[in-house]
């Protein structure tokens, strides 16, 4: 691989304002301002330093560079009022306040990042991402842990509350009146649109990572790409057009911007997910997908968006085929073990599915099952795409970063359902 | 600086401020097949927790910090006026600090770079030879210098430096995967040959067959084991957090201490996050729990006089959250040879994986070996199932042998002998 070197200089705000069923306000805020310098010259070499502004980052960059753009960095201008925020949620605040739970917190985050890609033949590329998040925490009567429902959005902080708390209403009603069963087989599985999504960027978005790959560690093979490896009902894509939740993000943390959006199409592996190094390593044609969750640690690859695209059958046709499994509706968190080819995820509201009906709520289930025999096992996409709530979130060696998802409703067989965590 | 700060929160109204300051220097350095690569850190941060006479404190989290910034982030945290009506903890910061003298700096820092790197890559590699079938997968080292300083506007002006080195090896064997690591404060403690050997050991121990088991049975944790469990059911020793803490009596053999002030480990630390200072304290003594950790927030919610001197933040948080320093079972004066000898016959358990969470209990699937008479003998798979009070008092022996495992933070285990009673297949009940 040719040398190669980048410079990415960082001003990020966060603000954070808790409040919860015990009357308690919590504020926070935090600026974090640096520069992340990283070369290749037969190794990576990077160091990160902590700057009070993006003007400072001027001592550690190359003499060549002229930019003005420096001076023009800190575009800090969110508006984050905690009195405002109660004033502008109180239907949502007076609902939570009329239920039976042992506990509830509403959290309210904004988050700023500015970013400046500076690399080796002196190319500025810029990149903004602001995030604005309400996330409602519900411990519910019985429940040890905290059940969380939120919706995100890059624009503003105006929420659908009526739906929040519907769907807030829906989930402990679910755990109220659950009825247990055991799933003794593997049983066909339908996800909910939209935040159902981030199953396949478990499973199928980080097996597709360049650094797993090159590393063996993904079910999934550098001699797979240009073949069909999944069920030919799979069609991923990065990019999804009108999505507009990364659209101040125009290249990577590299300063790539990625050539092709396909990932896979009817099943066919057609791109992988790479930084410029593995790109070398592998010698595959496409990089774009370096990320860093700040300047102090050091860029992988990463996804911004999946999204899996729409087939042609009806919502409503995917339970009715279905004799007996669970719909899953509101998503928690998953795991990936690439070294057991095995992944489990949390469902927090489920269904039963009975001779193409949703029957009992089931509560909270844990469905788990072989990646690769999940990926072969999507058996109906259906027509009704939607996006995500916004507040996906992606962990990957210590980094967290935004990530988007997008999906219809879809029917995978063969996956196992229970209250276990893998072994 | 500090003072600065101080008195700046004080002039625009606030009745106490704290401010934490740290200050690190980190160098990463990772080799896996072709991938070869070394980052370097140098951060400066400063959190600031502002109190007004009632309600809930404000905060604010600034990298570099100078006048300019520091003025604009009390601006910004004087301008919201979400002041509440009730009293807050603030009373509660303590107002100095006693010099205390610890072991956790390590010179050897300054002298470390990648040509130590390489020298440690090659000794992990010579002694792979010994151990047929185990082979590399990846290094990585860091090595970390903190300087940490506290103040308050209570008089509290207290700081330490402390160095951290880790350790972290990938190993393959028979298509299974593990990853182990070490952190020491000083470099001469990392010991490449235990960490080998206790890969091999743990992988060697992971069989596909399950156990046939027809009756009750003794188990004897090892240390990596019981920390699993330990830390599974450390909740139950925090203030704030989910578990129950009733009055019952435990095993007299058993005691559980966190203590900040250890020579070389990793939790230590001569003060806490918000300046307080402890030292040995009991959360459970022969058999009779006592305490649980908190810090000054969760004292005071929790009506408690003080807190116990375990509020840390995290590289994210700017306020303090309850944490363990050096978190420990008591050892004692057995050997291991001698629980065995007790024990006769029964499962030495290397490895545990949690499996299942029903109510209190938890469901763990557990590797180990078979020992009769003192002999270790083949590998063995089975699950058991136990609460936070039957796991506890269950326990019949702790040995003398102890080791400490840097898990998020330092929780450390002698050997246990526990007794299992069967519950079905190869399912035990402890």
């Amino acid at each position: 691989m040719k040398k190669f070197s980048v410079d990415l200089i960082e001003d990020n705000f966060f603000y954070n304002f808790t409040y919860d069923s015990y009357d308690r306000k919590e504020y926070i805020f935090r600026k974090k301002t640096g520069i992340l310098k990283r070369e290749y010259n037969g190794s990576w070499n990077s160091s990160s330093f902590e700057l009070n502004s993006t003007n400072d980052a001027r001592a550690y960059i190359s003499k060549d560079f002229k930019s003005s753009n420096l001076d023009k960095f800190e575009t800090n201008n969110l508006e984050f009022s905690p009195g405002k925020l109660l004033r502008d949620n109180e239907f949502i605040l007076n609902f939570l306040r009329s239920l039976d739970l042992k506990e509830w917190k509403i959290v309210f985050r904004v988050k700023s990042l500015n970013r400046l890609m500076i690399n080796n033949k002196n190319k500025e590329l810029r990149n903004i991402f602001v995030h604005y998040s309400m996330i409602i925490k519900l411990k519910l009567n019985g429940c040890r842990n905290y059940i969380e429902i939120g919706e995100g959005s890059t624009g503003s902080f105006k929420f659908n509350q009526t739906g929040l708390s519907l769907r807030i209403k829906d989930v402990i009603n679910n755990h109220k009146n659950q009825k247990k069963h055991d799933f003794k087989a593997k049983i066909p599985v339908v996800l909910n649109s939209g935040d159902g999504g981030i199953i396949f960027h478990e499973i199928l978005g980080h097996s597709l990572e360049a650094d797993y790959i090159y590393q063996k560690l993904s079910p999934i093979s550098i001699h797979d790409v240009g073949h069909q490896v999944i069920s030919k009902n799979v069609n991923l894509a990065t990019k999804y057009e009108g999505d507009i939740f990364f659209a101040k993000i125009i290249c990577d943390d590299e300063g790539v911007l990625s050539k092709s959006s396909v990932l896979v199409e009817n099943g066919i592996l057609r791109n992988l997910i790479s930084d410029i190094y593995y790109k070398g390593l592998l010698n595959i044609k496409n990089s774009g997908y370096s990320r860093v969750e700040d300047f102090a640690k050091v860029p992988m690859p990463r996804m911004f968006a999946i999204y899996l695209k729409p087939g042609h059958y009806n919502a409503q046709e995917l339970i009715e085929s279905t004799k007996y499994g669970i719909y899953a509706k509101e998503f928690g968190e998953g795991k990936t073990y690439f070294n057991k080819n095995s992944f489990f995820f949390n469902i927090n509201e489920a269904y039963l599915i009975e001779n193409g009906k949703l029957t009992s709520p089931l509560g909270n289930v844990i469905v788990k099952g072989n990646i690769m025999e999940a990926l072969n096992s999507v058996d109906m996409v259906a027509d009704d795409f939607r996006y995500d709530k916004g507040i996906s979130y992606c962990f990957k060696n210590g980094q967290t970063l935004n990530v988007r998802v997008g999906q219809p409703t879809v029917k995978i067989n063969n996956l196992f359902v229970n209250r276990d965590f893998n072994d | 600086m500090i003072e600065k700060i101080l008195s700046k929160g004080k002039s625009v109204g606030f009745s106490t401020v704290e401010a934490f300051r740290i200050k690190k220097e980190k160098h990463e350095y990772e080799k896996f097949l072709d991938y070869n690569s070394s980052h370097s850190l140098k951060s400066d941060n400063l959190s600031v927790r502002a109190f007004w006479e009632f309600g809930e404190p404000v905060g604010f989290n600034l990298s570099k910090p100078d006048i300019r910034s520091i003025k604009k982030g009390f601006s910004n945290i004087c301008s919201l006026n979400i002041p509440g009506r009730k009293k807050n903890y603030a009373y509660l910061l303590p107002s100095k600090a006693q010099k205390v003298r610890m072991n956790i700096f390590d010179d050897s820092i300054k002298i470390f770079d990648i040509k130590r790197f390489n020298e440690l890559v090659e000794k992990i590699t010579e002694i792979l030879v010994s151990f047929p079938g185990l082979s590399l997968k990846g290094i990585k080292f860091s090595t970390e210098l903190k300087k940490c300083y506290v103040s308050n506007t209570k008089g509290l002006n207290a700081k330490y430096k402390k160095t951290n080195f880790n350790l972290h090896i990938s190993f393959g064997y028979n298509n299974n995967l593990i990853e182990i690591s070490e952190t020491e404060t000083r470099f001469a403690k990392i010991n490449p040959f235990r960490m080998i050997s206790r890969a091999f050991n743990l992988l060697n121990s992971l069989t596909d067959n399950n156990m046939d088991i027809k009756k009750d049975c003794n188990l004897i944790f090892s240390p990596e084991a019981s920390v699993f469990v330990l830390r599974e059911f450390s909740n139950n020793f925090c203030l704030g957090l989910n578990g129950s803490f009733k009055k019952i009596n435990f095993p007299s053999v058993l005691s559980i201490i966190d203590n900040p002030d250890l020579n070389y480990q990793t939790g230590s630390v001569p003060f806490d996050d918000e300046g307080i200072q402890s030292g040995e304290k009991y959360l459970m003594n022969k058999g009779i729990l006592l305490d649980r950790i908190s810090d000054i927030k969760r004292a005071f919610y929790n009506k408690k006089t003080c807190s116990t001197g375990n509020g840390f933040r995290s590289d994210k948080s700017i306020f303090p959250f309850p944490r363990f320093s050096n978190f420990y079972i008591k050892p004692s004066v057995l050997r291991l040879s001698k629980l065995m000898q007790d024990a006769g016959k029964g499962i030495l358990v290397s490895l545990i994986k949690l499996k299942k969470i029903e109510n209190n209990e938890r469901i763990f699937s557990a590797y180990g070996y078979r020992f009769k008479n003192g002999d270790i003998n083949e590998p063995v798979h089975f699950y058991f199932k136990t609460s936070f009070f039957s796991y506890f008092l269950n326990i019949l022996k702790v040995s003398k042998e102890m080791k400490f495992f840097n898990i998020n933070y330092n929780i450390g285990s002698p050997y246990l002998l526990v007794n299992a009673k069967h519950l079905y297949e190869s399912v035990l009940q402890i």
